[in-house]
């Protein structure tokens, strides 16, 4: 293991070493640099071009601009040196700029990536189980639709309906007759998709779910839920154990009793907890990221004593169950927090809640969880229309794994051992069909800090793409190499992660 | 190409601002104007907070200096940095007697009395005075040398002697070495900075006042130091107890990338500014008029395109907005080392280019108000333009006159290469479709018109003149430069060898030349010439766009680069 971590290490340096000067050699030599002083009619333009030459160092050449560039890198891997990324052409530090943007940008990369990865995957799961069934093509549909739109006008339309639009209904909130309509056949219409099975059953669903759906928002509309929206004690104990059995079910399958309970234990503890907790939490003083830490680790550390003192014969899988509905439980709890707090923070956002640029509400002052919600809000149109394409590479990719990996051998004499369904799958078929999808976010990774430049500009994110593409703009080497140098790390890295990954997924593969 | 706004040089937008404007006087005219006393608005300062977008970021405190002159600075400076005067919209000068007055009391020597408001204090306490002056009269005079204060702007300053004053009097007399016509618009926004903060930062011992008459002394070169990088600001970091403001406005708060906030200066002695805080956030023009409608911000003037004039359109009733001319124009120039030497043949060409097609269809649609250029000094925004619109002589070559042209060719099929910065990264979509135009146009008359745009254009093609005719834009005012002039006989920006001793004559008497209205008829004379000689063929400024949410009132769209922010004192939220 450790002789192939080193080998593959040494074999990145090389490789950054030489990409990291051609990619120098390449933007210095892509245009003029003082292009924009030449036509300048002001009296101080020699002085200007002068003062851009020192700082640059246009008077030398190229390769030995790149070793200087070299040389202050360098520095960064020497303890107590202090890294020099260099200056850019308005004579600002490199590295400064860098820690501003590599910020940004993993901010709003990274919930991207994980909500891709565990939408996308679930998703394209499901629809290779459901097979050419109509949830299976409207999936298929979806994802070339989705693969296939340039993201600035993605941006756009979120920004017109998910942020204007949805800023004008939130100052009446209310669902009408007509539009709940809509919504309850479009909701009747995915569930049937989803459930499979007899044309009754699935018409049954059809019904349940959309008239579930015609009531609930009606429900909501008339008690202005929308204007002050919560869960309520009551709605998070539902959520909870309705999620509990869900995981019960997907961890053992409902029949491990032992499993079950100590799920379905875990989400009432919690549930009940929230009474305590939630005026904790509501509480300026009390409210930080490291009380909430605590109380995560707090809710872990229960939740594995239940699950080991209930899970009899299953104490492992007992406990790893529990440790999952406790965090979907804290989920809930949070989140009715959070719509709490909503009705403040949209009066001091004078009732506009979701925005179209930035990152932030500029000089934005409010308690913990407006700040969140203040971030969130901001993140959120940047973050689905990172996701919706992502999402479909990931689906694409899982369902067509999954399909071949059903076809397997191995997989008949499973069931022919007479394992079920949920074993087979989840068990046997999804942890082979994984392999391929490590890759791809592995890779993703990288692809989505410099794909994020287009993102990153139309949602006002100064980020690694703008420090990319401003530097190319402007024939200025620096800002691009400290860009080349996180993607190029970041690639380097998630490969060699992506390597050791396989080898705790599949068994057959040995890193030494 | 891409004019750079910022490019436009204050002592060149200031020719034409404060010499040639036959209003220039007009102090009292402009409703929202810096100084102007107006009764009903001498309400106290709201609580409310006003938010302007703009694309450019802030990086530096010192807008002087070589790094600092952008528009990104002086625009957020415009409220924090006073000077003795202020642009206006039509590029005329606007007194700022809150922070002084100046008074010509001589004209030879020409002599000049700048007295500091008496009340005048930095933020942090420090009154402003003579060594303020002196610091900014040396930074600008050149007298320290290459290695010396590295200042962007030196025209005027370097004919000053070293201004008459006392340590902490707040009277100042310069006198000029010779005559200097512009000697109104020195000392503006942004020019005078805190000498006590460079004598504090530079551990200095002794004064600009004792210091300012020995400029090679060793005791200025940590000041000099300080002047020149010291104000650099990496993105976020402010130096507040570094940056003390001299206006209504000081610097509060800079996210990185996000937005810069100031908030009204507690020690501003003048009238208080109408709102609290003022917000400049960071957002791309195509971002802004959603931004806009989102009530995300209330003011943007992004570079206009077709899309975001129809994005505004159709917001309807919810916003404001309105076009206007740039501070920049676009041009053809023939090259006088070339075939063109022929004055036939820049005849023919000049008939066959259709400027009045060229503006309706390339530049009406971002501003429908745009008319064909021109003068070359005067902008269309100025009181003065409506005497030269139709009196230089190009209201001749409105439209094309193809027979005209062929007429003059007599049947010669000269082919013609269009030089240009044609980048494809960054293609400029005007040109390229004014490439068309002309092709269309002239090949009718017998041109072949070539397109010969490289994204080298200005570090080869151009200075080498390899070229016949050239299209790019100047910004602010092509007339004066201490480094060179575009239409003087040899001058380091004439490219196109032009030359002519009646021009080279005219030029060198407005420049010296003191009275307004002689100085304008001077100007006038010259324009008439290049039409004549058929130098340039001016075609359009470039258009400009601003608008606003309906509950902001005082904004004003102003096409020098003192920007919107030029009267940000006088802005105000319903």
């Amino acid at each position: 293991m450790a002789v192939f971590v080193i080998r593959r290490l040494l074999a990145s340096v090389l490789t950054l070493v030489v990409s990291s000067f051609l990619v120098f050699v390449l933007v210095a030599n892509s245009g003029d640099p003082l292009s924009d002083l030449r036509t300048d009619t002001s009296v101080g333009r020699e002085q200007k071009i002068a003062h851009r030459i020192e700082v640059l160092n246009l008077d030398q050449p190229v390769p030995r601009r790149y070793l200087t560039w070299a040389g202050g890198v360098t520095r960064c891997v020497v303890p107590g040196q202090g890294c020099d990324l260099g200056r850019n052409i308005r004579d600002q530090e490199v590295s400064v700029l860098l820690t501003q943007a590599a910020g940004s940008t993993l901010r709003l990369v990274s919930a991207a990536l994980v909500l891709a990865v565990l939408l996308g995957v679930s998703v394209g799961v499901i629809s290779s189980l459901r097979q050419y069934s109509g949830f299976d093509y409207t999936i298929t549909f979806a994802a070339f639709l989705f693969f296939s739109l340039p993201v600035f006008w993605v941006a756009v339309l979120l920004k017109q309906y998910l942020a204007i639009e949805a800023n004008n209904w939130y100052q009446d909130p209310r669902v009408g007759p007509f539009p709940a309509l809509v919504l309850a056949v479009l909701s009747g219409l995915t569930w049937g998709a989803i459930a499979g099975g007899t044309a009754r059953r699935r018409w049954i669903v059809r019904g349940a779910s959309a008239a579930a759906t015609f009531g609930l928002l009606s429900y909501l509309s008339a008690i202005n839920w929308f204007r002050y929206p919560a869960l309520g004690p009551g709605l998070i104990i539902v959520f909870s154990l309705g999620a509990a059995t869900g995981i019960a079910f997907l961890a053992e399958g409902l029949r491990r009793r032992q499993v079950l309970h100590s799920c379905l234990a875990t989400a009432a503890v919690g549930s009940l907890g929230s009474f305590v907790v939630t005026p904790w939490l509501l509480d300026p003083k009390w409210a930080s990221w490291t009380n909430l830490l605590l109380l995560l680790v707090l809710s872990l550390l229960l939740a594995s004593g239940i699950g080991y003192a209930l899970g009899g014969v299953d104490k492992g899988e007992a406990v790893r169950a529990s440790l999952v509905t406790a965090v979907v439980t804290g989920f809930f709890i949070v989140l009715d927090i959070v719509l709490r707090t909503l009705p403040g923070y949209a009066d001091l956002v004078g009732g506009r809640v979701f925005a179209t640029i930035g990152a932030r509400t500029p000089n934005f002052e409010g308690t913990f969880w407006e700040q969140q919600l203040d971030t969130f809000t901001h993140l959120l149109l940047p973050t689905l229309s990172i996701l919706l394409i992502s999402f479909a590479t990931y689906s694409r990719y899982s369902r067509s794994t999954m399909l071949e990996v059903m076809n397997q051998d191995y997989i008949r004499t499973a069931r022919a051992k007479g394992l079920t369904e949920r074993a087979v799958v989840l068990r046997h078929a999804f942890r082979n069909a994984l392999i391929p999808v490590t890759t791809l976010a592995a890779l993703d990774f990288g692809a989505l800090i410099s794909g994020a430049v287009i993102t990153e500009y139309v949602f006002g994110w100064q980020g690694m793409g703008n420090l990319f593409f401003s530097g190319l703009i402007q024939v200025d080497p620096n800002p691009v190499m400290a860009f080349y140098l996180v993607t190029a790390l970041s690639v380097a890295a998630f490969n060699l992660l992506a390597d050791i990954a396989y080898a705790y997924l599949d068994p057959r593969i040995r890193l030494s | 190409m891409l004019i750079n706004k910022s490019a436009g040089s204050r002592t060149l937008a200031l020719l034409t601002g404060t010499v040639l404007a036959l209003s220039a006087c007009a102090t009292s005219n402009g409703s929202a104007g810096g100084a102007v006393k107006d009764p009903s608005a001498r309400a106290s300062t709201s609580n409310k907070t006003i938010t302007w977008a703009h694309e450019q970021e802030f990086s530096a405190y010192n807008p002087n200096t070589a790094d600092g002159n952008s528009i990104a600075n002086t625009s957020a400076l415009n409220g924090v940095l006073s000077g003795f005067w202020q642009f206006a919209p039509d590029g005329s000068l606007l007194p700022n007697e809150d922070f002084g007055t100046q008074k010509k009391i001589s004209d030879s020597p020409l002599t000049v009395k700048y007295t500091i408001n008496e009340k005048a204090t930095w933020s942090d306490g420090d009154p402003i005075d003579c060594d303020d002056f002196l610091l900014a009269w040396l930074a600008n005079s050149g007298l320290t040398g290459d290695k010396g204060f590295d200042t962007a702007q030196k025209a005027g300053y370097q004919d000053q002697n070293k201004p008459v004053c006392t340590a902490g009097g707040r009277e100042i007399t310069v006198t000029y070495r010779k005559p200097y016509g512009d000697w109104e618009g020195l000392y503006g926004p942004g020019l005078v900075m805190p000498a006590h903060i460079v004598e504090k930062q530079a551990g200095m011992t002794k004064t600009f006042v004792d210091l300012a008459s020995t400029p090679s002394s060793p005791e200025l070169a940590k000041a000099i130091a300080f002047y020149n990088d010291g104000w650099d600001l990496n993105p976020g970091q402010l130096k507040k107890e570094l940056m003390p403001s001299s206006g209504p406005y000081t610097i509060e708060a800079w996210a990185a990338g996000q937005s810069l906030t100031l908030v009204a200066n507690p020690r501003w002695w003048g009238e208080p500014p109408l709102t609290a805080k003022i917000v400049i956030r960071y957002i791309g023009g195509p971002q802004q008029a959603q931004a806009l409608q989102n009530g995300e911000i209330q003011a943007m003037d992004p570079q206009p395109q077709v899309d975001i004039v129809k994005q505004l359109k159709a917001m309807g009733n919810s916003i404001r907005y309105s076009t206007h001319d740039q501070y920049t124009f676009e041009h053809l120039d023939f090259n006088f080392a070339g075939q063109f030497k022929d004055k036939a043949l820049r005849e023919a060409f000049t008939k066959c280019v259709p400027r009045q097609q060229i503006v309706d269809n390339l530049v009406k649609p971002q501003n429908p108000k745009a008319k064909v250029f021109q003068s070359r000094f005067i902008y269309p925004f100025q009181p003065a333009y409506s005497d030269f619109e139709n009196s230089v002589g190009g209201e001749k070559y409105l439209t094309a006159d193809i027979p005209g042209a062929k007429q003059l060719l007599a049947g010669r099929k000269p082919a013609v290469r269009i030089g240009w910065r044609k980048d494809p990264a960054q293609l400029n979509k005007r040109r390229a479709d004014t490439i068309a135009l002309l092709q269309a146009s002239c090949g009718q008359a017998g041109f072949t018109v070539l397109d010969s745009g490289t994204p080298t254009f200005f570090d080869t093609e151009y200075p080498s003149g390899n070229f016949d005719v050239a299209m790019f834009a100047w910004s602010g005012s092509p007339l004066l430069g201490d480094n060179g002039d575009i239409y003087v006989t040899g001058g380091g920006q004439n490219h196109i060898k032009y030359s002519n001793p009646e021009v080279d004559k005219l030029l060198g008497q407005a420049i010296s030349e003191l009275d307004k209205g002689k100085r304008n008829e001077v100007i006038k004379k010259v324009d008439t010439i290049l039409w004549t000689d058929l130098v340039t063929i001016p075609l359009y400024a470039f258009p400009a766009l601003f608008a606003s949410s309906k509950d902001v009132s005082g904004l004003e769209y102003n096409a020098t680069q003192a920007e919107l922010t030029w009267n940000v004192a006088r802005w105000a939220r319903a």
